[in-house]
């Protein structure tokens, strides 16, 4: 499902070039959970960010289901991500002003949902997330454990098939941890592919595989699991 | 402590130069544009203030009801000042004033046509103050042909010599010593002389007649008296010279025409009163318009208004920035009244930059400005002794205005809260911030809407069929000085290529024009209405249709017993079958008996203002030819002047282009459309600095969400729109209410003319649409590079 090869990525500011990304090759494969994990600076977000359709490499392939979309055009790539992918981050990022229902609804209507299906699938996944009750809280008046299952519900709302998540128990205490590695393992379960990006040995025990990026390469690869293992 | 202020206020301005420079530059344009309003708006209202008489100078004007006529006008006849100077004990003063002789004046080689020529009567300089720069007020007009030139035109004829001495010829053949030279007078003055020449020897000197109107009569009231004294004693005056006057033109008693209904009274005007008084017909200049001066006014307060808003939402918007420095200092113990004083002496300090930019900016401008409204405005910050506190009173006002709300706004965070960085900003002062927008929106389309209309209004009238032909015709003044010349002279242009017509008219459509009273054959009340001499060709030059009988013809005896009326005058005489009909002038006597000979289509000889006019023609001579020419312009002039220096006698020709003359009715509408687009485009301008600033702000307190919103699948199209729908929103609001207003106000304005146009729906469409498109355009440079960015950037810092 996604397939990079010699992907690079340089950012320059006026002063210096950094080079976030240094020939990556990475092959994911739809249904797998990979957890990416490295140093801080080692360039793990800025490779969601390319997998995820937010950036752009500046040097390499990008195959995402088969199709090279490595030099798409900003719309291009907003419409091939919305509704395949979803993001969950360490910081939540909720917007303050909409409420929790609101908030869950949003990727919905920039695919131009009806409101009733909208409605639908906002309270299914709301219900499945167990934080239905709190639908009309603003993000403020919640803990950061409900705020990071609304940021999933989020995420999941659209059903993509990719989901990113960057450090996304980052932010939370082990119990609340723990909670959000078992909805992704589930959704993972369900045939959702997961990449996360992840600090925690404990939580990269969820994934099949985990990808080690040390100053902008990947320097090793170990297998956990075997796929079928956990579709079992 | 001052300093200390002074110190934050600097630094905070150099921290944020974007939004500093919006603020400085948005208050300065908008005490700019006050400014030059309010000097004009003064210099109107302080009219003729300068005489050092002027509470005790009077003008004495003509109410009279003659027919069904209204006549209320500043010109009364010749011998009334003497009599009033001698039988009215109050009047310590009375002068005549005349200004109706346009000469041509010669000195050596120099040859001018002077349209400010006055004559006056040698107590001039006893009512109205003057200062002399040669000569003095006492003996300067007290021998005949002597005359007292005001500074700029001694240096036109004498350049900077002392004149006084000298001669200056009149019309070819009277020569006048100067034996003054006084300053010229002001802009706001209601008689600007070039020339005052001693009334003495002039023609109407000697004029005996009582009910011959043509000279102003001014006069002096002794101190202590009012002038309703005078009023009852002017009534006296008209019975005793007025009434045997008139039995004498008319054959009947003057009680008997009172008794009809006739009235006929003289009333003293007080100087001050004259400039603004619209009842009364104008006098020397054109009459000021009050109603105008107030909207003027209203629109400079808006103005101001406007750049003040600008400054309290940006300060207001951008209070997190200031909130924990409030915080610290309130933590320090700081009290509440100190932080106010420091944040007020902080907009009134940025209000001093401003206007300090402001005046350098209407030192700029005023010329412009000058020339635009024809007025000879000055600013002498340092002539008068009140100017500075005042400018420095306006200013700390302004500051205050504008500082009040942000400074108990920014004094009242919570110190706790705000160390902890809760504050939020938005909230209540929010919905405040949109109200003030919208504020601002609603000046700016009122006041587009404002220009529409009267730009409209002024299209309406300008290419409103005329009944006449107005282009192409060149109007020679003072053809009467060819005198028996004029049919060669006409003859001998009209062999001339280019030349189509002439004709020869006692006056021309779009200036005075004489009145009578009329009578028709089977009725015994007479109507009032404007007649007009002409030659036998009148029609043909000025292409009006003629709708029965005939036009005067050349050789025909009878025309001198015949008229031609036009439509209008038909009805209003109320005749059946008109052709050879009789009408009387004046007098139902069979020497004023004329008999209708032609009826011509209606065609309007006054402005737009006013109702088709009823209109006798008569066959005759006046003083202006119209010639209607073909082809360049130039080529023609000059064939034209050519001819008439052959027949000139080095008479100057003095000729003006007919639809200029004829523009200069709607002069004061012009004029009008002028200051509201400048000023409404000076409000949109201040306005969109303020969205600008605005926009920037939201951009940058949206930034998270509009990363997360793109995150999520948000085009930029959808982002640009979230961005702008509360500008979109805002426009929408103040249109709304903008547009009610407007309509009624526009709607009155139409009520100055008789032929109006129609107030279209879409001038106020217009109006929304420009907010719009201005205030989208405005935001979206802003927006646009939020909507752009890439959501990762957005999203890093955290
Ligand atoms: N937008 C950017 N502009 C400039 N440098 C960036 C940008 N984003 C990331 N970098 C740099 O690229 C490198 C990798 O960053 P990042 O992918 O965020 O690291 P990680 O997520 O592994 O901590 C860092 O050195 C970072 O400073
Ligand atoms: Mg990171």
């Amino acid at each position: 499902m996604i397939k990079t090869t010699e992907l690079t990525k340089v950012f320059r500011t006026e002063e210096i070039e950094t080079s976030a990304l240094n020939k990556v090759d990475l092959h994911i494969q739809k249904g797998e959970f990979v957890a990416i994990m490295g140093p801080s600076g080692c360039g793990k977000s800025t490779l969601l960010n390319i997998i995820g359709l937010l950036d752009n490499p500046s040097g390499g392939q990008y195959h995402f289901d088969g199709e090279e979309v490595g030099n798409l055009k900003e719309r291009n790539r907003t419409l091939l991500r919305k509704g395949n992918v979803g993001f969950v981050f360490q910081s939540f990022n909720l917007i303050d002003e909409l409420n929790v229902y609101e908030n869950v609804e949003l990727p919905l209507i920039y695919l131009k949902l009806k409101a009733r299906e909208r409605k639908e699938m906002v309270e299914k996944v709301l219900e499945r997330m167990k934080i239905a009750h709190r639908k009309k809280h603003f993000p403020q008046q919640l803990s950061g454990g409900q705020q990071q299952r609304v940021a999933i519900a989020r995420a999941v709302v659209a059903n993509p098939k990719l989901i990113l998540a960057d450090e996304p128990t980052g932010n939370l205490d082990s119990k609340n941890g723990l909670e959000v590695m078992n909805l992704l393992t589930e959704l993972n379960r369900e045939g959702t592919t997961i990449v996360m990006v992840t600090h925690s040995l404990h939580d990269s025990e969820f994934a099949h595989r985990v990808v080690n990026l040390f100053d902008g390469q990947i320097i090793t690869e170990e297998v956990k699991k075997q796929m079928g293992e956990v579709l079992l | 402590m001052f300093r200390s202020y002074l110190k934050t206020t600097f630094r905070n301005l150099m921290r944020n130069k974007f939004y500093s420079a919006i603020n400085v530059v948005g208050l300065a344009i908008g005490i700019m544009a006050c400014v030059l309003i309010l000097l004009y708006v003064l210099s109107e209202l302080s009219y003729d203030k300068f005489h050092e008489r002027e509470d005790r100078i009077y003008r004495v004007n003509l109410f009279a009801v003659l027919s069904d006529d209204n006549i209320n006008q500043p010109v009364t006849n010749p011998p009334l000042a003497a009599a009033m100077q001698g039988e009215i004990p109050e009047v310590e003063e009375a002068v005549r004033i005349s200004n109706f002789e346009q000469p041509v004046i010669r000195h050596n080689n120099d040859v001018f046509n002077e349209t400010k020529w006055f004559f006056a009567d040698p107590g001039f300089f006893k009512v109205f103050s003057a200062s002399f720069i040669y000569g003095s007020p006492e003996n300067a007009l007290t021998q005949p042909n002597t005359v007292v030139l005001t500074e700029t035109t001694a240096n036109r004829y004498f350049g900077n010599i002392n004149p006084v001495g000298k001669y200056l010829t009149w019309e070819n053949d009277r020569d006048f010593l100067v034996t003054g030279v006084i300053e010229d007078y002001p802009e706001n003055s209601h008689i600007k002389p070039d020339f005052l020449a001693s009334f003495k020897g002039s023609a109407l000197d000697k004029n005996m007649e009582w009910i011959n109107n043509m000279v102003y009569t001014y006069f002096l009231l002794e101190d202590g008296y009012t002038k309703d004294d005078v009023d009852a004693k002017l009534e006296g005056l008209v019975t005793k010279y007025v009434g045997p006057a008139v039995k004498q033109a008319m054959g009947v008693s003057f009680e008997e025409m009172l008794a009809q209904g006739l009235k006929y009274r003289w009333y003293a005007q007080p100087l001050s009163e004259i400039h603004f008084d619209r009842e009364v017909s104008s006098g020397p200049e054109p009459l000021g318009n009050r109603n105008y001066m107030f909207i003027f006014s209203i629109i400079a307060v808006f103005i101001l208004l406007i750049a003040c808003i600008n400054y309290m939402n940006m300060s207001t918007a951008r209070s997190s920035n200031r909130a924990k420095e409030v915080g610290i200092k309130k933590s320090l113990g700081s009290n509440r009244n100190s932080l106010i004083a420091q944040f007020l002496s902080e907009s009134i300090i940025i209000t001093f930059i401003a206007l300090i930019l402001a005046l350098v900016f209407v030192k700029l401008f005023l010329p412009v400005f000058n020339n635009l409204i024809e007025k000879q405005l000055l600013l002498h910050y340092f002539d008068n002794f009140k100017t500075i506190p005042l400018l420095v009173a306006f200013g700390i006002a302004i500051g205050i205005i504008a500082g009040s709300y942000p400074a108990f706004f920014l004094a009242s965070f919570n110190p706790v809260k705000v160390m902890k960085g809760v504050h939020k900003s938005e909230g209540s002062h929010g919905k405040l911030r949109s109200a003030l927008v919208i504020f601002q929106l609603i000046v700016s389309i009122g006041l587009f809407s404002g220009t529409f209309v009267i730009s409209k209004q002024l299209n309406f009238i300008q290419n409103k069929e005329l009944g006449f032909n107005k282009e192409n015709l060149v109007v020679i003044n003072k053809a009467d000085y060819l005198g028996n010349r004029i049919s060669s002279f006409k003859n001998e242009l009209l062999a001339q290529s280019g030349i189509v017509q002439i004709t020869n008219t006692s006056s021309i459509p779009g200036r005075i024009l004489t009145s009578s009273t009329f009578y028709h054959q089977t009725a015994n009340d007479s109507r009032g209405m404007n007649y007009l001499y002409t030659d036998d060709d009148f029609l043909k030059t000025y292409q009006v249709e003629l709708k029965e009988g005939r036009f005067f013809e050349e050789g025909n005896q009878s025309n001198v017993r015949s008229v031609v009326l036009n439509e209008s005058a038909i009805k209003r005489l109320n005749i059946e079958d008109p052709i050879g009909k009789k009408v009387y002038e004046g007098k139902k006597t069979d020497e004023t008996a004329f008999t209708i000979i032609g009826v011509v289509k209606d065609f309007h000889c006054e402005s737009l203002h006013q109702e088709m006019s009823a209109l006798v023609l008569f066959n005759g001579r006046g003083q202006n030819l119209t010639v209607r020419i073909s082809g360049d312009i130039q080529q023609n002039m000059k064939t034209i002047e050519n001819t008439w220096d052959k027949f000139a006698n080095g008479q100057k020709l003095d000729y003006v282009f007919f639809d200029e003359d004829f523009g200069r009715l709607y002069k004061a509408e012009v004029q009008t459309r002028k200051i509201v687009s400048i000023f409404s485009a000076l409000a949109i301008l201040i306005a969109c600095l303020g969205l600008l600033a605005l926009a920037a702000f939201v951009a940058e307190q949206r930034t998270k969400e509009i990363g997360i919103r793109k995150v999520n699948g948000a085009t930029i199209s959808e982002v640009l729109y979230s961005l702008n729908k509360d500008f979109i929103k805002w426009v929408a609001i103040a249109f709304v209410i903008a547009v009610p207003g407007a309509w009624y106000l526009m709607n009155n304005w139409l009520e100055n003319f008789a032929y109006k146009t129609t107030l279209s729906w879409w001038i106020f469409a217009l109006a929304g649409v420009l907010a719009l498109g201005i205030a989208l355009l405005t935001v979206s440079w802003q927006s646009w590079r939020a909507a752009t960015r890439n959501p990762v950037e957005a999203l890093r810092y955290e």
